[in-house]
């Protein structure tokens, strides 16, 4: 099993009353929600979300299939639960996380969102957003329609086109990609990326020695910017390799079966 | 009552989403492909009343209330309701055909007035002109769901249209309210706006409008208080004149902020410019409605056509013109020439910016609030499909299907997000999802960018070091699943069903189908099935 480090800092920021934020973290799966309608329903939402990550991370073998599987039911209890509620209606949460599946006999990462939570992956000091935003502002970047730094003033920056507690069932994006040691993953809602740029988040990454250290820096960040939303912050801090020797030349298959050429 | 019960429904198609039945009419800005389409039609086939309708399409998307404008004849009258951005334009029996009623209601907000009778009555969105503007198109309807942009309703031959008793099977209690007696002296109409009107009870107005005709407009002369209260809070009852007075539409297409006026923060304050008439427990409903509209940023000189309004410089004729295939339900839309975005949601809301958006933005519209999803997921590349009678998408060529083996019927064929292609079957037994394509390899290591379509990376374990750090790659084309050999050193095996092995050279490629094997070493492989 790999070794990680992990920080979790939240915020309700200054100016919501509460915190519609959730986190989970375990020893192989970490994940952001970010709960949103209803009447002060969306903390229901996203500890739902959470919740359902938990009995996820609690399977011996993750499979990337079992995160899409989990999304869908965790979709559904959603809805079910804004049915029987009325005061519940309409609730609905994003969600974001890394998890580790085992695919050939070696570990991955399982990468994936529904909504516009995000997960940056940090490496040799330059930060790459991994998810792509489930929202009206990014299918404009991605249409060329605007600018990317022109995507966080825009009027519709907010309106996200995939959620949990929608019908129909909305699918997550998966990314898979073998570990790579010393990488570092940040798993964050909207309350940091709105009010954090890709290079100050980048900034504190490189400053911060530790997974925790890094997540309080971050949250504190964006709440001294404006703290306009909950801030959630997961690092993620990949400490050892699982696999050595990878960096050796592929070799003829001749040599390498031993067979005379 | 007298007079002919029949109407006649025409409807301009547009983009929204138009109802009518003989007793009901409806246009929204709904996603045509969102469910609440379907409960929203059932109501208005049962003719249920105008507040079980309205409540399904507030309690549905409580973070994006639709704008509507409905009309419903019943017992009482004809009662018209406009929700939001949305217009009724209501024209009195013939003798007065000049007295026309324009129902507005604004940004998250809500207006409704009962008549006894009408000579015809126009349903539409806000900031869509006039009809014969800009489409001349005017279609029959009877009965249905429409892709719309106005929806008219006339009385037939003629004469104005007397309430009909209505059989409502979903009808609660109480019934409508009783029409009052028409007062003659001021136009009888009773109209909630609450848009910074005054507050104080309606007052006749006598030779403030033109002569009422034989048969007035008339309402309840009371409505019940706090009825719309649950959708945008309390709601202030003005006259008809008084509304109509009042120059509402600058502001109104402009997204609700007074000109000059101070800009409330949207998830500090209750929205608009008069926040002392809103109750605090509705403002969650009310500050998703805020975000979109107070945009403004300078206007490049050089595009003066693209401004800096929301509403005022969106050109709605060329919204309202472009081509909208039913056929398609994920719509791709280029920015047109202006930079004008044509956004998929159901709103035209957004005049894409020529020049850096940076400084001319008040850092007080950096709000935080969040609406939840109006339209369906459109990322992801897009395929031609047909579908079998299980509903399974399959390559328009195919007679039967991919995933059940059903025959396929003839039909015309639709662009749809690709579906998953299959799997791929690892030799150790795992499978990964070919929603995207796939690089295998001993190390094929983390991307350097990531993105919709990056390919997963499949890291396969080879102590003997013969399979190459990045050794193959399956890329998805369409419907295509192609094998490509990354410069492997040792080349790829592939395989059909039963077949021999091909070799692959390093740098080949070769489209393979369900069930064939590729082969990265001796003991080290995966399949490709196809299934859902």
């Amino acid at each position: 099993m790999i070794s990680v480090r992990v920080g979790t800092a939240t915020d309700c920021g200054n100016v919501r009353r509460i915190n519609e934020d959730a986190s989970f973290t375990s020893s192989h799966l970490f994940a952001v929600a970010d709960g949103m309608g209803g009447h002060a329903a969306g903390d229901v939402a996203s500890a739902i979300a959470v919740a359902r990550l938990a009995r996820l991370a609690q399977r011996a073998h993750l499979q990337p299939g079992d995160v899409r599987t989990e999304v869908t039911e965790c979709n559904r209890e959603i809805l079910a639960a804004a049915a029987a509620d009325q005061t519940r209606s309409g609730m609905g949460t994003t969600l974001a996380g890394v998890g580790v599946t085992r695919l050939g006999g070696t570990d991955h990462w399982v990468v994936f969102n529904v909504g516009d939570s995000r997960v940056y992956r940090f490496t040799d000091g330059s930060l790459v957003q991994v998810t792509v935003d489930h929202s009206e502002v990014a299918e404009l970047v991605a249409a060329g329609t605007i600018r990317a730094d022109e995507a966080h003033l825009h009027p519709k920056r907010n309106v996200i086109t995939r959620v949990l507690g929608m019908r129909p069932d909305p699918a997550p994006d998966l990314w898979v990609f073998p570990l790579t040691p010393g990488e570092r993953f940040v798993i964050c809602t909207d309350g940091l990326s709105s009010e954090l740029t890709d290079d100050q988040i980048a900034r504190v990454l490189y400053a911060e020695p530790t997974a925790p250290s890094a997540a309080q820096q971050l949250v504190a960040q964006a709440v001294a910017a404006g703290g306009r939303d909950n801030v959630t912050v997961v690092v993620v801090d990949h400490l050892i390799a699982a696999a050595d020797g990878l960096d050796e030349d592929t070799l003829q298959r001749s040599r390498a079966t031993g067979a005379t050429a | 009552m007298s007079g002919p019960e029949s109407v006649a429904t025409r409807y301009t198609p547009g983009p929204w989403v138009g109802m009518a039945t003989a007793r009901m009419w409806l246009i929204a800005d709904l996603d045509q492909h969102d469910p609440v389409v379907t409960t929203c039609w059932e109501l208005v086939s049962a003719t249920a009343t105008v507040d079980q309708v309205l409540a399904v399409l507030s309690r549905q998307r409580p973070t994006h209330v639709p704008n509507v404008a409905v009309a419903r004849r019943g017992d009482a009258g004809t009662e018209i309701v406009v929700l939001g951005q949305a217009q009724a334009d209501v024209t009195g029996d013939a003798s007065a055909e000049s007295e026309v009623l324009q129902l507005r209601a604004g940004h998250g907000q809500v207006a409704d007035a009962t008549v006894e009778s009408f000579q015809a009555i126009s349903l539409r969105l806000a900031g869509h002109a006039p009809h014969g503007e800009e489409s001349t198109v005017s279609l029959s309807l009877v009965s249905g769901v429409v892709p719309a942009a106005v929806i008219t309703v006339d009385a037939v031959s003629g004469t104005a249209l007397v309430p009909a008793p209505v059989a409502t099977a979903m009808e609660s209690a109480p019934a409508d309210p009783p029409v009052q007696a028409s007062a003659p002296a001021a136009l009888p109409i009773e109209v909630s706006y609450p848009g910074g009107l005054s507050a104080a009870e309606p007052e006749p107005a006598a030779g403030a409008v033109p002569e009422p005709g034989p048969a007035p407009m008339t309402v309840p002369e009371s409505e019940p208080g706090g009825r719309f209260d649950a959708f945008f809070g309390k709601t202030v009852h003005s006259t008809a004149e008084q509304a109509q007075a009042e120059a509402v539409p600058d502001e109104w297409m402009a997204g609700m902020r007074p000109p000059g006026g101070p800009l409330p923060d949207a998830t500090l304050l209750p929205p608009h410019t008069t926040g002392d008439q809103w109750q605090p427990e509705q403002h969650r409903v009310v500050e998703h409605r805020a975000v979109q509209t107070p945009y403004r940023q300078p206007a490049p000189a050089a595009t003066p056509a693209v401004g800096a309004d929301l509403f005022a410089d969106v050109s709605w004729a060329d919204i309202t013109d472009e081509p909208r295939p039913s056929d398609d339900p994920y719509p791709i839309h280029p920015a047109g020439p202006a930079g004008v975005a044509r956004p998929m949601a159901a709103m035209p809301q957004f005049v894409a910016p020529s020049a850096p958006a940076t400084g001319g933005i008040d850092p007080e519209l950096l709000s935080t609030t969040r609406r939840a999803p109006s339209t369906p997921p459109p990322t992801g590349p897009m395929v031609v499909t047909v579908s079998c009678g299980l509903s399974h998408l399959n390559p328009p060529s195919a007679m039967h299907c991919r995933i059940c083996g059903g025959a396929i019927a003839s039909q015309t064929p639709q662009s749809r997000p690709r579906p998953r292609l299959g799997v791929l079957r690892l030799s150790t037994g795992e499978v990964v999802s070919l929603d995207r394509g796939v690089i295998v390899g001993r190390a094929p290591g983390a991307p350097d960018d990531f993105g919709p379509e990056a390919p997963y990376r499949i890291q396969l374990p080879s102590p003997d070091a013969s399979i190459s750090r990045r050794h193959v790659e399956v890329v998805l084309q369409g419907w295509t699943v192609t094998v490509v050999d990354l410069q492997s050193t040792n080349g790829t095996q592939l395989a059909a069903p039963g077949g021999v092995a091909e070799q692959l050279p390093p740098g080949g490629r070769r489209t393979i189908d369900d069930g064939w094997r590729v082969n990265l070493d001796a003991a080290t492989w995966f399949q490709y099935e196809v299934i859902e």
